[in-house]
């Protein structure tokens, strides 16, 4: 795969049973639909690496593919058109601190929660675990059920549309309660006081299994103030949960239907159903895109704030590079299905490497432009259909070369900046990939040639 | 507006429809011209047809005949039936509990099973379970009732022997009291079992031959809005919230998709109404169906304005019924005009 | 012209869609052949004498099962022809549904422009006729109808008229409705455009998508709840028409003579299958909102 040495879009392994493995892998994740005009290769090869805390912001236009990356995570996709080709997804939970409980110490770092040790080799480092010592699943592979208890409790999810991800018939509290009484029914019934005098009625309803009938027996009979007290906790948890994302008011609110509410606390109450678990992951899929640019920025500084306090770490998706840039620890730029480009957020923004991410960061209009001066990029994204080997965004770039259009560019690091990479043939050696060099692109006019190994940054100069 | 609110609406404005239907149905009687007709004999000489008109108060104008008319209903005098030779009201209410014994459980079928075949075909879209629902929903959009109920009968009456003609056995039919005038639950009542299972053997057949035009109907608007729901954003949330699937569909899209289900409910309604008059005639049932069938062979005007009348009241409170429901679903709705 | 023309090449892009499904093709195709088998009639099965939609009666064999020489579907208990029933009773058919389709449509479609153009009192006062129509089931008021004025195919002809403009009104009341809150009938009123105009190019072309629909899953309803009407015995004895041919066959059922109710209703069942699947088809390529994404 990778013919210049590890790529670091995917963090550094390390010693075995040091347990700072990375709490997501993606691994050549590959993602196919078929469709009636054939087989779209939606995501095609995709390496990444999320560390426990850290934020990671996807970047592509529409259609690159970052949503449906970020909902294979969590099998996601409807499964008739979607087919996972291949490739891993491998997610490390944590789980809560022995030490402190979850609420923060020397031992987790005050985190309160440390990574989840591998059980087959309890941390030690084994083959199951590639020598993390962490407990590791392919989410792409894990059972159903499996698949269910990581789902809103280790990775959730936050959609973009507010108004339509709620459902607009039932109450705030309805909606909330689910994802408490799925995951965290034993903690329910131990505050409540319940613990060891529930019955298979009382169980079923804290874990949100009763049917109608049922709760109405638990209403009037004579579990009534049992159930009562059950509701009550669930109650103070939801409460909890919503005055986390600063949404006033919370117990009157929960009682609300969605349409009831404006759009930034609808995404509040969609924040608030997400950090309810107290999830390791956040996958944040465009989640200020349907809201006013006021409301907008709030909900950044929130969704900063959680992250700050529980120590979640985040999988920002966006097309807008300048939220990104705010929030993110490194970013990713997805094109057609393909990174183009990794890296820490200010060194990609300040030295952008991929064509592309150059262009995209171009076209941003700066204050003070005027009209005419705008710069887009030319042509239009791929048909995703069967493609062929090439680098797919040859058609649009301005450095284009022979190499360009038939060999796949891989990403790769320079030697000098480990960190960040980019999926170009400007930044390889034509003797490396066994290309004629004279096949390979150069920088031209457009800007300063390409560095050559071994050599300090010659680039820095416009 | 809360929900009690709208039910009190809606019913004050029922009296003005009922109105307007009375005044409709006068109008149907009086189409043919006088409804002397049916009294008339061949010798009558004109001093005895001009009588006549005077008795029954036909020679009055339209008007004052329709208020009449409107006076006798509210004594409850409808009119005396020719083809039971009986007063309107003395028939009506057994031929009434018969219709509803049948209906009542055909409409169990078509809506309790209806959504249930419904849900399990869109959740299950395009594969085969979806298309055997499907076969179900179409061909009873297309199916003559009574053509159908005839193929039901050959089958199961003629080459299976299971289903017998008519609604009881009159031996066990006559060793019960008739508290209700259901004879199923009238057994039940007396505690009969014979005679229970005499009801259920032969009510189970025109029951399901009756509901299959609202099942259909009811499966495929259930099954197309179960299909666009699980569509939706929330469907999605909800699943990544770890639920499982059965959840999902049960508790949001379902209850989501029930919304113009519950709309088409009214139609179905109708359907089962309709549909008696020919379940009732094909399977000799003693309803109010097949009575409305008879009446209008020999143009029994009473007759048939009294079940015009029953009709419609029973189809605009079912109406009524299905607004309720509606409003109860869709909690975007802010109630009133 | 070039308006005209876009218009036909849009429509030729329609037929084409509703082509491409099977079932719409299939429906369509069964309908073509009962409306040939009703104009070519007389040359199928030769016409009876006097009144050619009454069935000929052959006495000699009544009864007789299908195979019968002279009598390939069978005979009823009076001797009628069933293949003859089922001829002429295309004839029947394709008349009903269509006197019927185009009073409805014409009644209801004024009635309803009215309601939703004018508003106002005309609008309360036609509502509300529909409500009270609509408040009766239609094969119920349409049997009280037809009850009343005396068993006669007329009658049923009028009957479903009656009872079967009501949904027209509504729909059509509904799009205007819809269509008068729409930007682009402000601006061409504001461009000055006389409402009549207005009307006609803006509301009337895209209220006819739904129309159509209606109209051709109705044109399967109407013979459907005729033939029941026919069936309960509100046609002319001996009438060669579907559901007539039914009933006349009801009685033998339980006697084991299966054929002249099973011939008679497999073609009124033929007959609503094949509108049902076309309207379904015409539904699909007409609204917007086609199921799945």
């Amino acid at each position: 795969m990778s013919h210049t040495g590890p790529t670091t879009a995917t963090l550094p392994v390390t010693e075995p049973g040091d347990r700072t493995a990375p709490l997501l892998s993606l691994r050549d994740l590959r993602v196919h639909f078929r469709t009636e005009r054939g087989v779209v290769h939606a995501v095609d090869g995709v390496n990444l690496d999320i560390a426990d805390g850290e934020t990671v912001g996807l970047v592509g236009e529409t259609g690159s593919g970052k949503t449906v990356t970020a909902r294979s995570l969590i099998r996601l996709l409807p499964s008739p058109p979607a087919i996972y080709v291949g490739g891993q997804a491998l997610f490390r939970p944590r789980t809560a601190c022995g030490q402190c409980a979850g609420s923060g110490c020397a031992k987790c770092h005050g985190a309160g929660y440390v990574p989840e040790p591998c059980q087959v080799c309890a941390g030690a480092g084994c083959e199951g675990c590639q020598h993390t010592g962490r407990h590791t699943l392919d989410m792409l592979k894990v059972s159903g059920r499996v698949l269910r208890t990581i789902r809103g409790n280790n990775i959730a999810m936050i959609f973009q549309d507010p108004n339509k991800a709620l459902n607009p018939n039932l109450s705030v509290r309805k909606q909330l309660a689910e994802v408490f009484s799925e995951h965290r029914a034993g903690e329910l019934l131990r505050d409540a006081g319940l613990e060891h005098e529930a019955g298979a009625l009382l169980r079923r309803s804290a874990s949100g299994r009763s049917s109608f009938l049922e709760r109405r027996t638990l209403d009037l009979g004579p579990l009534r103030s049992r159930h009562r007290r059950l509701e009550a906790v669930i109650d103070e948890h939801i409460a909890g949960a919503l005055a986390d994302t600063h949404v006033p008011n919370p117990k009157k609110i929960m009682h609300r239907f969605p349409h009831e509410l404006s759009g930034g606390m609808k995404q509040r109450v969609m924040i608030a159903l997400a950090l309810a678990c107290g999830p390791d992951l956040l996958i944040a899929d465009e989640p200020t895109t349907a809201l006013d640019v006021t409301i907008q920025a709030r909900i950044l500084d929130l969704i900063a704030e959680l992250q700050e306090r529980r120590r979640v770490a985040v999988l920002y998706i966006s097309h807008d590079l300048s939220i990104v840039r705010q929030i993110s620890d490194r970013v990713a730029v997805l094109y057609a299905g393909r990174l183009a480009e990794v890296g820490p957020t200010e060194r990609l923004f300040e030295d952008p490497l991929h064509p592309y991410t150059r262009g995209l960061l171009a076209a941003i209009p700066a204050f003070g432009q005027r009209r005419g001066e705008l710069v887009p990029i030319e042509g239009t994204v791929p048909e995703l259909v069967d493609p062929p080997p090439c680098c797919r965004f040859h058609s649009r770039c301005p450095h284009a070369a022979p190499a360009c259009r038939h060999v796949e560019p891989e990403l790769h690091a320079r030697p000098s900046i480990q960190s960040h990479e980019a999926a170009c043939f400007l930044y390889e050696q034509a003797d490396a990939l066994g290309v004629d060099a004279r096949d390979m692109p150069s920088m031209g006019e457009s800007g300063p040639p390409a560095p050559r190994v071994g050599e300090p940054s010659a680039d820095e100069e416009p | 507006m809360e929900i009690r609110e709208y039910v009190v609406r809606r019913l004050l404005k029922l009296p003005l429809l009922l109105f307007l239907v009375s005044v409709l149905v006068f109008g149907l009687s009086r189409i043919g011209g006088s409804p002397i007709g049916i009294y008339l004999e061949h010798d009558m000489t004109h001093e005895q047809v001009v009588e006549l008109e005077e008795r029954f108060g036909l020679d009055e104008s339209l008007p004052e005949q329709y208020v009449a008319w409107l006076g006798g209903l509210f004594r409850g005098d409808l009119g005396f039936s020719a083809v039971s030779a009986a007063p309107v009201a003395t028939v009506l209410p057994e031929k009434l509990a018969a219709s509803l014994e049948l209906s009542v459980l055909a409409a169990f079928i078509a809506f309790g099973l209806g959504i249930g075949l419904g849900t399990f075909g869109g959740a299950r879209r395009d594969r085969f379970a979806d298309h055997a629902t499907r076969v179900i929903a179409v061909s009873g959009a297309s199916l003559p009732l009574f053509w159908f109920a005839l193929l039901v009968l050959i089958l199961f009456y003629l080459v299976l022997g299971w289903a017998p003609l008519g609604r009881s056995d009159p031996y066990l039919y006559g060793q019960i009291v008739h508290p209700t005038g259901l004879y199923s639950v009238d057994a039940l009542l007396n505690g009969h079992w014979p005679a229970f299972v005499d009801a259920i053997r032969h009510l189970w057949l025109p029951a399901l031959v009756l509901g299959y035009e609202g099942l259909a109907t009811i499966t495929r608007v259930m099954r197309s809005s179960l299909v666009d729901e699980l569509q939706e954003d929330y469907v999605d949330l909800a699943r990544s919230k770890g639920l499982p699937e059965r959840f999902v569909i049960k508790r949001h899209a379902r209850r989501n998709a029930l919304m113009p289900t519950v709309t088409v409910m009214g139609v179905a309604f109708g359907l089962l109404l309709q549909g008696s008059v020919v379940v009732e005639l094909i399977f000799q049932w003693p309803g109010l169906g097949r009575w409305i069938a008879t009446a209008v062979l020999r143009g029994d005007q009473a007759t048939i304005m009294a079940f015009v009348l029953v009709a419609a009241v029973i189809f605009l409170l079912a109406n009524l019924a299905v607004d309720v429901a509606y409003a109860y679903l869709d909690r975007r709705v802010v109630l009133g005009e | 012209m070039h308006a005209l023309r876009v218009r036909l090449r849009r429509l030729a892009r329609l037929s084409r869609a509703v082509l491409r499904n099977p079932s719409a093709s299939a429906g369509l195709v069964v309908i073509v052949l009962m409306l040939l088998m009703a104009v070519f009639a007389p040359l199928l099965v030769e016409a009876n004498t006097p009144d050619p939609y009454q069935m000929p009666r052959d006495w000699a064999a009544i009864n007789a099962p299908p195979g019968t020489p002279g009598h390939p579907l069978g005979t009823t208990p009076e001797g009628g022809d069933v293949l003859y029933g089922i001829v002429w009773g295309s004839r029947l058919s394709v008349r009903l549904a269509l006197t019927v389709a185009s009073i409805t449509l014409a009644v209801g479609i004024t009635l309803g422009s009215l309601a939703g153009s004018i508003g106002g009192r005309w609008d309360e006062y036609i509502m509300r006729v529909v409500d009270v129509f609509m408040s009766i089931p239609e094969l119920i008021l349409a049997l009280a109808i037809a009850g009343i004025l005396g068993p006669s195919f007329r009658n049923i002809i009028l009957a479903l008229a009656v009872v079967g403009w009501t949904q027209y009104a509504r729909v059509i009341r509904g799009e205007i409705l819809k269509v008068k809150q729409k930007e682009y009938v402000d601006s061409a009123r504001i461009i000055g455009e006389t409402p009549l105009r207005v009307y006609l190019r803006n509301v009337l072309p895209n209220s006819l998508t739904p129309i159509i629909v209606i109209a051709t899953l109705d044109m399967g309803k109407i013979v459907l709840v005729g033939a029941t009407l026919s069936f309960i015995g509100l046609a002319e004895t001996g009438l060669a028409e579907w559901g007539n041919v039914v009933s006349a066959g009801q009685q033998g059922v339980v006697a084991g003579r299966w054929w002249v109710a099973t011939f008679g209703g497999a073609m009124v069942f033929l007959w609503a299958l094949a509108f049902n699947m076309l309207g379904d088809g015409l539904r699909d390529v007409l609204d917007p909102r086609v199921e799945g994404r």
